[in-house]
């Protein structure tokens, strides 16, 4: 379990404005947990607290019981950790894909046999073993952000922490790795802190986080969070298309029921009232 | 401007062992004052298409004709091309490096060699139009946030004021109210000085609310091309190339195949909301809650 236990953090000692305001918040084991909020919300500043790339400035954050503040320790909570981040250029160290995706087992010491492994199975988790022998920069992003992703789990973290890893991909890329994420904490038990702006992907979580202004301002089940159309309007956030269509009609007084994320239950949902109407 | 691709071709290391064929035969127009969109998956070949917009690339087969001149011939000067052709690539506060933030707005202007009192008067318009903060002028543009430095950026485009204007994933990494304001001034660019707009965009729903004409790109080279409804007719062959509708698009599909009647050219959100009240409506009036 990771504890984030009222954490505050300042970027600069002379900015007013925490850019983490008394955080707690608990992520527990085999969750997968979506983080959302505008740009400078407090989202991204709180997934690097997760691997201790950024302290505290008060409270504390526990990884396993473990202290991100014990120095020592580093190296051991990194590897429990793993994060990945949107710029897929910055993450990618070697010249050839098995080679990048090896690069962390090796520097861990992983027996060979065994890396070839880790490599093997990271590779086809994202759907990129057919290209292990080609030249990462003839990729196109989406398939680099892949390969990053493999880096990582080719470390076998327990935690995988993903600072808006799609925002660079196209749908095919978005669902791929969705589905990816998905398929590693379903099967493999990972636990899944995903940044994102995109809602239909925090749609398919277990939980749904809401930043504002460095606070945690909802933390709830996905269904919960988006029937607050008006409150995550309200914070600059977007709501599935279906589930704002929804909205607008209960607005304009269309009895319908308002907790309805997938294209599916609204459809039938619809179809239910029409049917209603008609038959009286 | 008008531009035009003939049989376009491009591959990457021509008759080296690491060739890579990125377009063939692609064939477009691309109308003066329309607000083109481009869509394809990862790979598809929209970078190296866009790329051969403002010379920036020469075919390896094939022509791109610039109201009707070929891009490789005499008659065409690249360096003029360029400051007809503004190219935003992804990310594009990353190519910031001036001092200042009016340096860096007026870092093309100066470049065209223009009179000082002219460089100033496209700086201010530049910013204003791309709602870059007069305030920030004498700023370090590296002391802005994402947004506010890839609106300085922009605004180094614009201040070149060019008659095209190109953007590959403007949007990119910005939250959905970031997004909606770079949209919205590119909507505005569009809309007030009959700029040319190409807009390349994995999001389906802000080409849907944007542009009139759509090319699709797959595989290299030009899947589809039409008018935004035409385009999103074709959800399952879109589906198969990677691609997506709309979701509320998709919606109003199936609620179509069910039989209800209504319009199949629905994008938006608005206009959803606007046809199913209707049907609601027609279906013996709107009950209260």
């Amino acid at each position: 379990m990771i504890e984030i236990q009222d954490v505050t953090y300042r970027y600069d000692e002379n900015q007013i404005d925490l850019a983490l305001n008394h955080v707690s918040l608990d992520i527990r084991e085999g969750e997968f947990t979506v983080i959302l909020g505008h740009n400078g919300s407090g989202k991204s500043t709180i997934a690097k607290h997760l691997n201790a790339i950024l302290l505290p400035s008060g409270g504390k954050v526990l990884v396993d019981g473990m202290d991100t503040m014990e120095e020592e320790r580093l190296y051991e909570l990194r590897q429990k950790v793993g994060m990945v981040f949107q710029n897929p250029d910055n993450q990618i160290v070697a010249t050839i894909v098995e080679e990048d995706a090896a690069f962390g087992p090796e520097n861990l010491g992983v027996p060979p046999q065994e890396i070839r492994e880790r490599v093997d199975f990271a590779l086809k988790a994202v759907g990129m073993y057919e290209k292990r022998n080609e030249a990462p920069h003839n990729l196109s992003g989406g398939q680099k952000q892949r390969i990053a992703i493999a880096g990582i789990i080719a470390m076998m973290p327990r935690y995988l922490v993903l600072d808006e890893p799609t925002a660079m991909l196209d749908p095919k890329g978005r669902r791929e790795v969705m589905k990816t994420l998905r398929y590693l904490n379903k099967e493999h038990g990972m636990t899944i802190v995903l940044i994102t702006h995109y809602m239909e992907e925090a749609a398919q979580a277990d939980r749904v986080v809401v930043m504002d202004h460095g606070q945690v301002i909802i933390d709830d089940a996905p269904s919960m969070t988006f029937a607050n159309v008006a409150l995550l309007k309200s914070v600059g956030l977007d709501v599935p298309q279906v589930t704002d269509l929804m909205f607008r009609l209960r607005q304009s007084g269309v009895y319908l029921r308002h907790d309805l994320l997938t294209i599916d239950e609204c459809e039938q949902e619809l179809e239910k009232r029409l049917r209603e109407i008609k038959e009286g | 401007m008008e531009i035009k691709a003939e049989q376009l071709g491009y591959t990457y290391m021509a008759g080296g062992p690491m060739e890579k064929v990125a377009l063939h035969d692609v064939n477009l127009e691309i109308k003066s004052g329309s607000f083109v969109g481009i869509i394809g998956h990862t790979g598809s070949g929209k970078s190296t298409l866009i790329q051969h917009f403002n010379g920036l690339m020469k075919p390896t087969g094939g022509r791109l004709l610039i109201d009707g001149k070929d891009i490789t011939s005499k008659e065409v000067s690249l360096r003029e091309l360029r400051f007809k052709v503004g190219m935003v690539f992804q990310y594009p506060e990353h190519q910031l490096f001036d001092e200042t933030v009016y340096d860096d707005i007026a870092f093309g202007p100066k470049n065209m060699k223009l009179e000082e009192s002219e460089i100033r008067q496209r700086v201010q318009d530049a910013a204003k139009a791309a709602q870059v903060d007069e305030a920030w002028m004498d700023k370090s543009p590296f002391e802005l946030s994402g947004g506010q430095k890839r609106r300085v950026a922009i605004a180094g485009v614009l201040a070149m004021r060019p008659e095209v204007l190109v953007l590959d994933e403007p949007a990119a990494g910005l939250d959905p109210k970031g997004r909606d304001e770079i949209l919205q001034m590119v909507e505005e660019l569009h809309r007030q000085r009959h700029m040319t707009v190409i807009l390349v965009s994995h999001s389906m729903e802000d080409i849907a609310k944007l542009a009139t004409q759509i090319i699709v790109m797959n595989e290299g080279t030009v899947a589809m091309q039409g008018t935004v409804s035409e385009v999103f007719s074709r959800g399952d062959e879109l589906q198969r190339m990677g691609l997506d509708v709309p979701q509320i698009t998709l919606f109003v599909q199936r609620l179509i195949q069910k039989g209800y009647p209504l319009s199949k050219d629905i994008f938006t959100v608005e206009q959803a909301q606007k046809e199913i009240l209707a049907l609601f409506q027609k279906e013996q009036g709107v009950k209260p809650c």
